[in-house]
């Protein structure tokens, strides 16, 4: 079962205290699932040549796709740039995607390819160039604008950002792109017992970044300092 | 699970839900705890795109639409791991045959059964191994391949001492003058098998281009070792060593270099 359907369980049983609402579990699956097979089918069609596939299948990957890179930046970000390079790539590369696969795992990991030597290029070129896009947006920063849940988003981007790359990135994959740990390792070409764990490391930091640790992971906390420090004199 | 605690929570979270009856303790636990209600509560809300990111992301998925639409043409998936292993091994066997052709069997004849046996083995198995790897390095999100330097390993290291178990040593003979001609032979025969396999498998995305070159380069120079193997007359170890030996290390450099060149053209 994929960690965002774990989150939204989570939401639904504090909602529903404690008892867990089945209904919700199968109908979130059943939804997952159908938008997994039209992917398929898409990038099968896109592949084959269909061009209607193609628009469909830019139309819907393209905010989980910009999300992704938003969320994982590494410096100052050009997003539509950066985006039209992904895309670029994975239509140069269509005919190494393998029918009947999860496409996103497949997407992510030549995104992930393309994001790192995105900003490669723009270390090496930094010295010249100094102009980036400024995506900063003051109505998300504006809780009567933009809501609660949009401050929730900002702060979500700003415990990402604390992460370190590695955590960061596969917690986007789980948490953002709603990826299973299988795919997620797939897609970072790592394995699936990397990839747990560094999400219960993220979402460790996370808690203990948001001040949530419970005291006695905070003693224990407190005891490995402790103890490293004796060890480094 | 007996009094679950907010660590157990996490786990389970970067584990993957597990039993009903886990996740109806885990629920009660949520609804209970002030400090992991609000922490699923933060993991709820979605990750927005401020409005100029949005926006230039609705930009940016217009144009790349019209751009991938314009021309498209069908690009066929690639051909699974069994055909590529099948492809290499016909491309090996190809460049092998016409350099028999053109020198002989020298070397045959100083090979007894057990060198026979020993060597072809050797030399098909580490090729359908680096080939099923190749497959693997041109398919981004491919399960995850045997450790490609273990198999490069195998190649540099393996091969020297395969022919110092299965050859003699004489001291004292001209060794220079055949081992340059054997490089050259070798190098000529891997250049050859490792540029066709290396244009075969151009329509992949080799996500990692000096990984992929070095595989293609010891796939090459395992062609060159199978070609000096039967045509050079020379069965003296240390020969066999150093300038057989030379000849697939140089052609896995070789594929190294032309993935950093193919990495820096893109």
């Amino acid at each position: 079962m994929g960690n965002c359907r774990v989150l939204t369980l989570c939401s639904a049983l504090i909602e529903a205290n404690g008892k867990i609402p089945v209904s919700n579990q199968e109908e979130y699956g059943m939804e997952k699932e159908q938008e997994a097979l039209l992917l398929k089918e898409l990038m099968e069609k896109y592949q084959a040549g269909d061009r209607r596939a193609a628009e469909r299948l830019v139309e819907m990957l393209n905010p989980s796709l910009a999300r992704y890179l938003y969320a994982t930046s590494l410096g100052p970000l050009n997003l539509d740039d950066l985006l039209q390079e992904c895309w670029l790539r994975i239509h140069k590369a269509r005919s190494s995607y393998q029918p009947g696969e999860a496409p996103m795992p497949w997407i992510l990991a030549i995104a992930r390819h393309a994001r790192i030597d995105f900003y490669r290029r723009w270390q090496r070129s930094s010295g010249r160039e100094t102009e980036l896009q400024d995506f900063s947006d003051e109505s998300g920063r504006n809780p009567k604008l933009a809501g609660k849940q949009a401050m929730a988003g900002d702060e979500m981007l700003q415990m990402l950002r604390n992460l370190p790359d590695s955590q960061r990135e596969v917690l986007v994959m789980m948490k953002v792109n709603g990826m299973s740990i299988r795919e997620a390792a797939a897609a970072t070409n790592s394995t699936p017992a990397a990839v747990k764990q560094k999400a219960y490391r993220a979402y460790q930091t996370i808690r203990k970044n948001m001040g949530l640790l419970s005291p006695k992971s905070k003693g224990s906390e407190n005891e490995s300092g402790d103890r490293s420090r004796k060890r480094n004199g | 699970m007996a009094d679950m605690e907010c660590g157990d929570i996490d786990r389970m979270m970067s584990e993957g839900w597990s039993a009903p009856a886990i996740r109806e303790e885990a629920g009660a636990h949520i609804s209970h705890c002030d400090r992991c209600g609000p922490l699923m509560e933060f993991y709820e809300a979605p990750l927005r795109l401020p409005g100029k990111a949005a926006h230039a992301v609705s930009v940016a998925g217009v144009r790349i639409s019209s751009a991938l639409q314009f021309g498209l043409e069908a690009a066929p998936p690639l051909p699974g791991a069994a055909k590529i292993v099948g492809a290499v091994l016909v491309t090996a066997a190809g460049v092998w045959i016409f350099w028999i052709l053109l020198m002989g069997l020298p070397g045959y004849s100083q090979m007894d059964p057990m060198r026979r046996l020993a060597l072809t083995l050797y030399s098909l198995a580490l090729v359908v191994l680096l080939a099923g790897v190749l497959g693997r390095l041109i398919r981004p999100a491919a399960p995850k391949p045997v450790v490609p330097i273990v198999l490069l390993l195998g190649l540099v290291v393996g091969y020297p001492l395969l022919a110092m178990v299965l050859y003699p040593m004489t001291p004292g003979r001209g060794v220079v003058a055949e081992g340059v001609v054997c490089l050259q032979f070798g190098l000529i025969s891997s250049i050859l098998s490792g540029a066709v396999i290396w244009r075969a498998t151009r329509r992949g995305y080799a996500w990692n281009g000096l990984l992929s070159g070095a595989v293609i380069g010891a796939l090459g120079g395992l062609t060159g070792l199978l070609v000096l193997q039967w045509a050079c007359p020379e069965s003296e170890a240390r020969h066999m060593t150093v300038w057989h030996g030379l000849s697939a290390g140089l052609s896995i450099l070789g594929g190294v270099f032309a993935g950093y060149l193919e990495k820096r053209r893109h």
